[in-house]
C-alpha cells in the first residue's frame, strides 16, 4: 500500500463531501425570500421521490432472483410484513423488525 | 428534562383518547424549552438521534463488513478498509472504488466514478435545510454523513423532532450511523474469513432490512406527500434499471421527475 493510494482515498472522500456540502453552502446563503413558492415545493418534493427511487434501487438486486420461488416467497412476505406492521403500528423499527422476521421466517422453512 | 417526539396528529373525536402507545410523551407546548438549547439538552437531543439511527445501523453493519471483507481479500489490510470507510463513508461508491483500484485503474478514472455515483447527494443538502431551522453545528459536519440511509431517515423524521433539538437529533443519527458503517468494516476486515460461519438465512436476511427500512420510510412519507410523486420517481426509476442503467442514474432520474410532477401544476395554476 503507498501513499498514492491513500492520497487518492482523501481525494475521493473530499470529492464526496463537495456534493454534499457545495449544494448546502448555497441554500444557507439564500435568504427565505429568495426561494419562490415553486422551488419551495421541488425541495420539499426531493426527499419522497428519493426515497421512492431508493426503495426501486434495493429491491432491484433481488428482483433478479425471483425465479427462486422460496426467494420470491420470502421477499413478498417480508414487504407485506413491513406494510401491515406499518399500518398496525406506524413505528419505523417495529416495521424493519416484523419484515425481517417473516422473511427469515419463510427463508428458514424454505430450507 | 428528556426530550420527546411530537406524536401523530390528536384523534378528530376529542371524547375518544388515543390508544396509550400514541400519545404524546409530554405535553408540545413543552416542547418551546428547547428553544434555550444547553448542552445537555443538545446532548439529550445527539442521544436521541443515536437512537432512532439503529434501523440504519441493522443496515449497514452487514453491507459493511462486505466491504471490509471484500477490501481484505482484493489483498488491503483491515487499517486501509477503514481509512476508506472513516474517510469516503460513501457505500457504493467505496465498492467501485476497491473494484477499480484493484483492477489497476487510473486515479483519474476512478476519481470521475466517484464523482458521477455520488452526484445524487448535491440533492439532498438544500432538501434537509428546509427542516433545520438553526446554525448551531457546521455545515460540513451536517453534510459528512449525509448518505442515501440518513437523509431517508430525516426526512421522515425530522417533522417530528421539536425545531430547535433537530441538528442534535440529526448529528446523533448520523454519528450512530457512521459508527455502524466503520464497526461493520473493521470486523469484515479483521474477522471476515470466519463469515462462513454465519449461516445462509442470516446473511440473506440481513441483506433485506436495508429495503426494507426504506419501505417502511416510503410508507411513512407517503401519508404525508402527494402520491405523484412517489409515482412518477418510482416509474422512471424502473424504465432505467430495465434498461439496465446505472443505480445512481436512474436514482437522479427518478428524484428529478418526482420533483417535476410537485411544480407541474403550479405552472398551470399560473
Amino acid at each position: 500500500m503507498d501513499l498514492k493510494e491513500y492520497g487518492l482515498i482523501v481525494l475521493c472522500g473530499s470529492i464526496t463531501l463537495a456534493l454534499r456540502l457545495a449544494p448546502m453552502l448555497v441554500m444557507r446563503r439564500l435568504t427565505d425570500a429568495a426561494l419562490s413558492v415553486r422551488a419551495r415545493r421541488a425541495l420539499s418534493a426531493i426527499g419522497p421521490a428519493a426515497l421512492a427511487s431508493l426503495v426501486l434501487i434495493s429491491l432491484w438486486p433481488i428482483s433478479h432472483t425471483l425465479g427462486d420461488t422460496p426467494k420470491a416467497a420470502a421477499t413478498l412476505t417480508g414487504l407485506l410484513g413491513v406494510a401491515v406492521a406499518h399500518r398496525w403500528r406506524r413505528n419505523l423499527a417495529l416495521s424493519v423488525f416484523v419484515g425481517a422476521t417473516a422473511y427469515a421466517v419463510v427463508v428458514i422453512n424454505a430450507r | 428534562m428528556r426530550l420527546t417526539r411530537v406524536s401523530d396528529p390528536p384523534s378528530r373525536n376529542p371524547q375518544r383518547a388515543a390508544p396509550r402507545w400514541r400519545r404524546p410523551r409530554c405535553h408540545p407546548d413543552r416542547y418551546n424549552a428547547f428553544t434555550d438549547m444547553t448542552s445537555r439538552r443538545l446532548f439529550d437531543a445527539v442521544r436521541w438521534g443515536a437512537q432512532d439511527s439503529w434501523p440504519i445501523m441493522l443496515a449497514y453493519l452487514p453491507l459493511a463488513f462486505s466491504f471490509g471483507l471484500a477490501s481484505t481479500q482484493a489483498g488491503y489490510s483491515p487499517g486501509f478498509a477503514i481509512a476508506v470507510s472513516a474517510i469516503v463513508f460513501a457505500g457504493a461508491s467505496q465498492f467501485a472504488l476497491l473494484s477499480l483500484l484493484a483492477a489497476g485503474t487510473s486515479g483519474g478514472g476512478i476519481i470521475l466514478v466517484v464523482l458521477l455515483m455520488n452526484l445524487r447527494h448535491l440533492f439532498y443538502g438544500p432538501a434537509l435545510l428546509t427542516h433545520l431551522d438553526t446554525n448551531r453545528l457546521p455545515l460540513p459536519v451536517l453534510a459528512f454523513g449525509l448518505t442515501d440511509e440518513v437523509f431517508a431517515t430525516a426526512t421522515t423524521r425530522l417533522a417530528s423532532v421539536p425545531a430547535p433539538a433537530r441538528e442534535g437529533w440529526y448529528l446523533g443519527l448520523q454519528s450512530g450511523a457512521y459508527g455502524a458503517w466503520l464497526a461493520g468494516t473493521a470486523s469484515g476486515a479483521f474477522f471476515g474469513h470466519d463469515a462462513a460461519a454465519l449461516t445462509p438465512w442470516l446473511r440473506e436476511t440481513l441483506a433485506f432490512i436495508l429495503p426494507a427500512m426504506f419501505l417502511a420510510l416510503t410508507l411513512e412519507l407517503a401519508r404525508h406527500c402527494s402520491r405523484s410523486v412517489l409515482l412518477a420517481s418510482l416509474a422512471t426509476t424502473g424504465i432505467i434499471l430495465t434498461l439496465d442503467g446505472p443505480a445512481g442514474l436512474a436514482m437522479i432520474a427518478g428524484i428529478s421527475a418526482g420533483t417535476i410532477f410537485t411544480i407541474l401544476p403550479l405552472k398551470k395554476a399560473d
